[in-house]
Parts: structure tokens; sequence; C-alpha cells
């Protein structure tokens, strides 16, 4: 469905990702896990439009995407859940939901979604009219994953999804991506929370300074020795991502 | 006498307001200022005065053209001076477009020279003006014209950003580009239509204000222009209300400091009671950057 073929993008001298190759079927979810700044962001920004890559190519359901315009790849179903949400903060919780569909015509069945997604997030539809300010981070981060279901993505790119939530929401956006797999949703899963990730996916890579060094089976990911001592077992990395246990 | 003059400076403050809403939706928008804004607002004039000195339209006619008219200007200003110095994916910067829309100003009013000439002229009548007396006040047709025309206007511009699905996308854009684009927003064509709204709503006040003093002339614009942009200062910059109400606040002053003070004083005084008003508000009436 997707596929990365040698792509390299930079900030200007800084390679931030170098000769990146992967791909997601259709139905999968696969995750990239790595390290702070090891260009799991800067992958996801390149496969959405917002960083042309200096070389390689993107293909997206068969269609060549590289260095295509944003909306026009969200367009093709290829949608992104920001890091850090990106609530539209003078927006109504509705009004964030609608912009989700801005690119549907099907007025009917936009109505239809919107109360799916109400279904699905019932704190959502207490506050409907309320501006998004003041939501909490979790009804943000529901916010923020309703918004782009509202948009019938083909394929799901979440960026950081459990970044400063507290552990009863992380649970929760979890629980969702559960939800999403047996839906059969395709995901493109990118987190620090390495444990987490590779429990929801069946497929993983895993980036270090921007390459991949490593790809597998989630399960056996979990189980291999350089993965847990990297992203997995050692206290000190733990503390710094999350409130998660070590394996 | 002072209900007359209430009268005057609802018409005068109406068509500030028409015009500072422009600049303020280009401002929450692009966070810009579009100074050559009261260029566009001249060239609507323009437009209306040369229509029906041309072919007696009705007035419904001549407002759409002019709006038409002013719209595509704006929407080539953009285009010229001001996307070029956008770059995907960052915020515009702040001086450049400055520079450019301050050239744009000698360009449309060199243009306009050129075609039209430099003298102030007489705005031509579109029917014959009635003037109606309710005891004390006498309002004419055409006051009665601007203040419904106006008023209809920021009703349905209020409208379009509230409930439309674009105006929606225009406040996403507003509030966020980045993120709009990843919902799938087409940012340049919300920018388009910004830059088409403001200017038609200029346009209209172009020909309001033609018809309100009997006169237009390429440098009608200059003025006006700066009144704008110190009414969003005002109202709060990139704020609707603000807008709207700070023309309003902008032209009863001066009206009534010409009615009570001195005609010489009035802009003086105008700017005076805003700066009264910016000392207890600096932000402005209604706060900033929020197109709600």
């Amino acid at each position: 469905m997707l596929e990365l073929f040698d792509v390299h993008t930079s900030y200007g001298h800084i390679d931030a990702v170098r000769g990146v190759s992967l791909r997601i079927e259709k139905g999968e979810i696969v995750t990239i896990i790595g390290a702070n700044g090891s260009g799991k962001s800067t992958i996801i920004n390149t496969v959405s439009g917002f960083l042309r890559p200096k070389s390689g190519k993107i293909q997206f359901l068969g269609k060549n995407i590289t260095g295509m315009n944003p909306h026009k790849i969200v367009r093709l179903g290829l949608v992104q859940i920001p890091e850090g949400r990106q609530i539209l903060a003078t927006l109504s919780v509705q009004e964030n939901l609608e912009m989700g569909a801005f690119c549907r015509r099907d007025g009917k069945e936009i109505s239809e979604d919107l109360e799916r997604i109400y279904g699905r997030f019932p704190v959502l539809a207490e506050r409907k009219r309320q501006a998004t300010g003041t939501l909490s981070g979790g009804e943000q981060q529901m916010l923020s994953i309703g918004r782009a279901l509202m948009a019938r993505p083909n394929l799901l790119m979440m960026d950081e999804p459990s970044l400063g939530l507290a552990p009863l929401i992380l649970e929760r956006v979890y629980q969702i991506i559960e939800e999403l797999k047996k839906e059969n949703t395709t995901i493109l899963l990118v987190e620090q929370n390495a444990n987490k990730a590779l429990q929801a996916a069946h497929r993983g890579y895993v980036l270090e300074t921007g390459e991949i060094v490593l790809s597998d089976r989630a399960e056996n990911l979990l189980q291999n020795e350089k993965v847990r001592e990297a992203y997995l077992g050692s206290q000190k990395r733990m503390k710094k991502d999350s409130a998660e246990k070590p394996l | 006498m002072f209900l007359q003059q209430l009268i005057n400076g609802l018409v005068l403050g109406c068509t500030y307001s028409l015009l500072a809403l422009g600049y303020t939706l280009i401002f929450g928008v692009l966070k810009i200022l579009h100074i050559a804004h009261g260029e566009v607002f001249m060239i609507g004039a323009f437009l209306a005065a040369t229509l029906i000195l041309s072919f007696q339209p009705s007035f419904a006619l001549a407002l759409l053209a002019s709006m038409l008219g002013a719209a595509l200007i704006g929407i080539l200003v953009e285009r010229v001076a001001i996307r070029p110095l956008r770059r995907e994916g960052r915020p515009l910067p702040t001086m450049p477009p400055l520079v450019s829309t301050l050239g744009a100003i000698w360009v449309l009013q060199e243009m306009v020279i050129k075609i039209f000439g430099a003298e102030v002229q007489p705005f031509p009548q579109l029917y014959e003006v009635k003037n109606f007396s309710l005891g004390p006040i006498t309002i004419s047709s055409s006051q009665i014209l601007i203040i419904g025309v106006s008023f209809l206007l920021m009703i349905g511009l209020q409208f379009m950003v509230m409930r439309t699905k674009w105006g929606k996308g225009m406040r996403a854009v507003a509030e966020n580009a980045k993120t709009a684009a990843l919902l799938g927003i087409n940012v340049n064509m919300i920018i388009m239509l910004t830059f088409a709204t403001a200017s038609g709503l200029a346009g209209a006040a172009g020909l309001l204000i033609g018809m309100a003093y009997n006169a237009y002339s390429p440098f009608m614009g200059v003025e006006i222009g700066l009144k704008g942009f110190a009414i969003i200062v005002l109202g709060g910059m990139g704020n609707i209300w603000g807008a709207m109400v700070g023309g309003l606040i902008l032209g009863m002053a001066e009206i009534l400091s010409v009615g009570y003070l001195a005609s010489s004083f009035r802009d003086a005084f105008a700017f005076g009671l805003m700066i009264l008003i910016l000392l207890i508000k600096p932000s402005g009436l209604f706060g900033s950057r929020k197109i709600v």
C-alpha cells in the first residue's frame, strides 16, 4: 500500500533520513521505533509531503507521491495524526471533526461518520460546541484521532500518539489502536514508546540515526536482545520515555 | 442634531468597517499587513464609476461588478506580491510582504492615473437621490443604501466565516496553516479566497464611499487605507468583530468631532480616541488574532 524506496531527507546539511526503504500492506499495523532524534518524524513528514526528499521514491496505492503537495496526499487517503495532536483551538469540537472531512464531498455520509465518531468517543459528543482549548490532553488526543478518521483514511500515520499522555490515557489510546486493528485499518505507528508500539503492531522497523538497522515481526523484535537492551530494558531510558514499566 | 450626526457617523463608520474587515481577514490568515488594500478599494470605486458612466447599470449590478473586479485585483496582488515570498511549511516573514505591498500601492495608483488621470472626479449618479425627513433628521436614499448594503455584507461575511465549509477552512488556516494542510485543506486556495473576499468587500466600500461623497480619485485609498489599518489595531488584529465595531467607532468619532468640535481636528480627535482606547486595552477592543 505504502512503499518507500531508498528515501533520503535532509535539513540543510544534516541528513536526518538516510536511505530508508519500507513498506506497509493493507490491513497491517507497522511501527517505526527509535530514540528521540533518530529521524522518525522526518520520515512521517516526508511521506505526508511537508518535507521534500533529497532522493528516493514514495509510492502510495501505486501512485508516486514523492514531493506532492500535503493536501493532495491527504486527498489520496494518507492521513496523519500529528505529534502533539495539533487541535485547532479556535474551532469547536464539531468544527474540528468537520475539518477532518474537508476533502470529502459526500455530505450525508459525513454526518453519519460524525455520529459514528461521537459514538466511539462519547466525551467528544458531550462537548460538541465547546471550544477545543478547554479539552484535556486525553480528550484532545481522542479528537485528533476522531478528526483523522473523519477523512476515511486508507492509511493512518500516527506520530508519537503516547507523547505527554498520562498512563491511563495512554492505555485508552492503545485500546483504540487495537480496535482499529480489528477493523483492518492500515496504520503506520511512529513511537518512542517501543514496548507499547510493538505490542500493538504486526511488524516493526528499528531506526537509528536515520537508517533502518533492523526489521522483523513485532513479536520477534520484542524478544530481540538488542532491541530489549536499547529500547525496552534499561531503567534510565524508560524514565525518559513514559510511565511504562520495563518488560 | 445629535441624531443626525449619529446617522452620518453610521454611514461613514460602516464603510470603514467594510474596509477594515479586509485588513483583518488578511492579517488573520497570513499575519501580514496588506497595505495596498486601500488601493484595491480605490480601484473598486473606479470600476464602479466607469461602469456607471458607460452602461447605467442597476445598483445591484454595479455593486456586484465592483466587488468581482476588486476581488480579481486582490487575487492578482496576492499572486504577484505575496505568494512568491511564501515558502512551503514556513511562516511568512513580516518585512518583505510589507515592502512588496507598499510597492503594489504605487503600481496600482500609477496604473489608474495612466488610464483615468490624476484629478478628483465627480462620482456619476446611479439614480436620483431622494431625501427623507423623519422629524429632525434627514436621511438620503443613498445613505440608507450604504447602511443597508454594509450591514448585509457584514452579516454575509460572518455567516460565511462561521458556518460554511470554506469559512471554517479559513479559520483553520488562520490558526495553523500546517495543521490545515494536514487535514487536506488547500492552503493556497484558502489564501486566494481570503484575498478575494477581503478585496470584494473593499470594492463594495469603494462604490459606497464614491456614492456618499460624490467624488473619486486615484489617491482616495491612501488615507482610508491608513484608517483601516488603525481600525484593526483598535479592534484587535485579525478579529472580525473588532473590525466591524472599530470602524463604527472611528466613523462616529470623526463625524461627532466635526459636528461639535472643529472640522480641522477631525482626524486628530478620532486618532486621539483610538490612542486612548489602546492605552487602556493594548491588545485592542476584542483581543488579537482570532477570526471569531
